[in-house]
């Protein structure tokens, strides 16, 4: 007998309707799968043979058994699709009626006793389905609060399979999870910004870095507290908008994440991190780093450290805030719009610009340093800032910085205004705007313009580090609450594009 | 294009290498070379005991052929000129000292009779106070009507060259001599500087081509480099270092030594603090120091003068501090006060009016080379 259920499969964060088809016919007893199944729907054989035994039903083992994803020319992935085999086993053998299988959507891993468990990409999945016409799903439980999150579904938790056999049957009860709202947080930090004592030209440009979505390198010797200050980001950054939270839920749901991202990311991939785990890949063409740190922090340590390669792939996403990523068999794009907060010291030993320790380094070990880290990128970084270490009795004097939840408040204020430049509900920031919009939006006066000459005449600038000067200077004057671009944050924001290391190479 | 009448010079110094003793014992045994190649030629070296076998059987090769040919074309191809010590285009400078060299490749023009040849040395792994200096010097003695001589390493002698350069339309503006074969660039990385002194300067060196950078040939270097010179300013030297060497050839043959001061705790100016503190460099503060030692007294210094008054007074603040010593930027907010916005702005603009300067890892100075404050 024949019988078909619902069910659905993604590519990237895409997502395409799946029909899975059973049969069970006379012959030799045989299970096969078919339309492009990869080692875990194959494997799902096994896993729903099992439930079905363990949950009490009957399996027809004594028969020959076809199950057919639909359409079979595309590949499907992972253990989402047990569910709907084992309801389409159960219905083709009798045990249950074909009419509910095909008027919602079922998703799903068996574990051997009949419960379900959680799945990847049920969130990409059901927002796809909804666009198709969908509007009934059953999800795992753990899965559940993603999918209700989506406008106009009734999503019901599954916990077992005997559970809902019952439901379908008409004889047990479930209830569909009410509508989930997105409750934007504020993201957290193992520390504030006041527990960093000193360094207040370090912290001016964190904060004109989150205020803008700018870039931000930091160089500075070991112990100045580069990292200290990059892992403290997050605490002044602007909650996330509920748009935004969906767009970063549906890449954390594809890799493994369970529930709703409400805080801005914050990802610190190991600089021996390779390409495809940074930008994304693998055989099915995964998002990386870059697309986990979508909408929030992507925090590189040792940047020079990191593989060239690694580094140069970085160079397209930062500048069109989208990667795509190509395999063989498929092309995926991902979204990958984050703040790069990168880390190095000052040369290799480390002690370079430092006043109680002396640098052993020649020029041409500290030249073949910063020659690691290329033109190209360094243009596409906004915001360059040194830090020197502070001795430890210096240290204990200072008195403590302005906290984190007021720097906060300047911030949130300034993407009020850059809200207000580029729409409501646009979700750019003064690092993302294009030349028309650095035309029309950072106007430089008279004195501006002569102060850029000069910028020009001493600086050896390029034509990209011109544009991101004026960005800069845009958001400093957003912090000011000033609608003109005045002298004083084109002065400011000229300071940020110096780093002593650049400056090594004349010879 | 090579002289023909210089090819038994350079038959010979293929032969015997870089070494002035065994060159000149030879031409005292041969007033004509061409005997000795007609010597060699025939197998009779009962004349020239002098030299090493290993000499005598280069000196042998270097006869059979055409490779005279081969190596004199190659000069030729590759813009190498050959300067000897018997032509009158030879360095009048380098004839008076004990052994010059008798035959010098270069690139770029030779000036036989500079104006005002002077030495800037140094170590290698200079400061940035060091840097700024070299190129000072390396400018204004420039502008005064001096060649700069150095020996193109990285650090001092590099900054100094390129000083040197910065000076548009200046007549010899800098020679560097080598310490390596005319067509090996050392060190690497090294490639623009070299191009530039070579189009606009002079490169030289005594050793054949393709000889490598051997430790051994830059004090050998050395005495070249100071005996092209009136004087050797040391920048910046440690304990025991290759400029040490090259001040005292330079007063070995007469020349004058004058040495940059520095701070007693800075180990890259320990060597220059002994030479002033033996008497054996003149303290030199400003290029008039140098100057008015070979009567050219002339050119001043090119310092800008800058009225305190003029200045805002978060300006003034952070001048009054930066007067005390170099300071980074959290101690010049806790010194000046205002906020971490206004003083970057204010220091971006005091480092376009050359008044401060700024330095590795967020420390700010004063700029006296650069800018004089009038209170």
């Amino acid at each position: 007998m024949l019988s078909q259920a619902n069910s659905f499969g993604l590519s990237g964060l895409k997502g395409f309707p799946v029909k899975v088809e059973a049969d069970i016919s006379g012959g030799l007893p045989a299970y096969e799968t078919v339309g492009l199944p990869d080692t875990a729907v194959r494997e799902s054989r096994e896993r729903v043979r099992a439930a079905l035994k363990n949950a009490g039903f009957d399996y027809p083992s004594d028969r020959r058994i076809t199950v057919s994803l639909a359409p079979a020319d595309l590949r499907k992935e992972g253990s989402v699709y047990d569910l709907p085999i084992a309801l389409a086993i159960l219905s083709a053998n009798g045990q249950l009626k074909q009419a509910p299988l095909v008027r919602a959507v079922y998703l799903g891993e068996l574990a051997l006793n009949g419960q379900v468990r959680g799945v990847n990409g049920v969130l990409p999945m059901v927002i796809s389905a909804r666009e198709a016409g969908e509007s009934v799903f059953f999800v795992p439980r753990e899965n559940a609060k993603e999918a209700a999150c989506v406008e106009g579904v009734r999503v019901f938790p599954v916990d077992d399979l005997s559970q809902l056999v019952r439901f379908l049957r008409g004889e047990g009860d479930m209830a569909p999870l009410p509508k989930v709202e997105f409750s934007p947080e504020e993201g957290e930090s193992p520390w504030d910004f006041a527990d960093i004592r000193g360094q207040a030209a370090a912290k001016r440009a964190a904060q004109i870095a989150a205020a803008g979505g700018h870039n931000l390198l930091l160089c500075g010797t070991p112990g100045s507290g580069k990292t200290m200050l990059a892992r403290a980001i997050p605490s002044i950054l602007p909650p996330m908008t509920p748009a935004e939270c969906m767009e970063v839920t549906k890449i954390h749901s594809v890799m493994g994440h369970r529930g709703l991202v409400t805080v801005r990311p914050f990802r610190a991939p190991h600089h021996g991190a390779s390409a495809a785990a940074i930008t994304g890949g693998g055989a099915n063409a995964l998002p990386g780093e870059i697309s986990l740190a979508h909408m929030g922090v992507l925090f590189l340590d040792e940047f020079p450290e990191f593989h060239r390669d690694v580094l140069e792939s970085l160079r397209q996403p930062l500048e069109d805030g989208i990667v795509t990523v190509s395999r063989t068999r498929m092309s995926c794009t991902y979204p990958a719009s984050f703040m790069l907060v990168a880390a190095m010291n000052p040369c290799p030993c480390g002690n370079r610009g430092s006043r109680t320790r002396q640098c052993t380094c020649t020029p041409s070990q500290i030249h073949r340093y910063a020659r690691r880290i290329s033109g190209p990128l360094l243009d596409r970084i906004d915001l360059f800032i040194e830090m020197n270490d502070v001795p430890f009795e210096d240290l204990a004097g200072k008195e403590k910085g302005e906290p984190s939840a007021s720097i906060r408040k300047r911030v949130v204020a300034a993407r009020a205004r850059q809200r207000l430049r580029f729409g409501e509900d646009s979700t750019k920031t003064n690092a993302r705007m294009s030349v028309q919009e650095i035309e029309a939006f950072c106007p430089l006066n008279s004195r501006c313009q002569a102060l850029m000459e000069q910028a020009f005449l001493r600086m050896d600038l390029s034509a990209r580090a011109y544009q991101r000067i004026r960005k800069v200077a845009r958001t400093i004057a957003d912090l000011d609450g000033s609608e003109q671009i005045q002298e004083k944050h084109l002065a400011e924001a000229i300071r940020y594009r110096r780093l002593s290391i650049l400056g090594e190479n004349e010879l | 294009m090579i002289d023909p009448s210089m090819r038994p010079e350079l038959w010979l110094h293929y032969g015997v290498g870089p070494n002035p003793r065994q060159f000149s014992a030879v031409r005292e045994e041969y007033y004509y070379l061409e005997e000795a190649m007609e010597d060699v030629a025939r197998g009779r070296d009962s004349r020239l005991t002098m030299i090493s076998g290993e000499a005598r059987s280069r000196l042998k090769e270097a006869l059979g052929d055409g490779f005279m040919d081969r190596y004199v074309r190659w000069m030729d191809k590759n813009g190498v000129n050959v300067v000897t010590a018997t032509s009158y285009e030879y360095p009048a400078l380098l004839k008076e000292i004990p052994d010059p060299p008798p035959v010098l490749f270069y690139r770029g023009t030779l000036n036989m009779d500079m104006q005002l040849p002077l030495a800037i040395v140094g170590i290698r792994r200079c400061t940035e106070y060091g840097k700024e200096v070299a190129k000072k010097f390396g400018r204004e003695l420039v502008k005064a009507g001096a060649t700069v001589v150095s020996g193109l390493a990285t650090g001092i002698d590099g900054y100094a060259a390129l000083g040197a350069l910065s000076v548009e339309g200046a007549q010899d503006p800098t020679v560097a001599v080598l310490g390596c074969g005319i067509d090996v660039v050392y060190p690497q990385g090294n490639e623009k500087l070299y191009g530039a002194i070579a189009e606009r300067g002079c490169l030289m060196t005594e050793f054949l081509p393709k000889t490598p950078p051997l430790p051994r040939n830059f004090p050998q270097r050395n005495r070249i480099i100071s005996g092209l010179s009136l004087g050797v300013l040391v920048v910046e030297a440690g304990e025991r270092s290759g400029s040490a060497v090259t001040a005292r050839l330079a007063l070995e043959q007469g020349r004058e030594v004058f040495a940059i001061p520095g701070r007693i705790t800075d180990p890259m100016s320990v060597g220059t603090n002994a030479m002033i503190r033996r008497g054996e460099a003149k303290t030199v503060t400003s290029v008039s120091d140098i100057l008015e030692e070979f009567g050219e007294g002339g050119a001043g210094d090119e310092v800008r003068s800058v009225r305190f008054n003029e200045l805002s007074p978060l300006e003034q603040r952070v001048v009054k501090a930066l007067s005390e010593g170099e300071k980074n930027e959290d101690e010049l907010l806790e010194r000046c006060g205002g906020g971490v916005d206004e003083l970057i702005s204010t220091l971006t603009g005091l480092t376009f009016s050359g008044i401060i300067k700024q330095l590795p890892g967020s420390v700010y100075a004063l700029d006296t080379l650069e800018t004089n404050i009038v209170y």
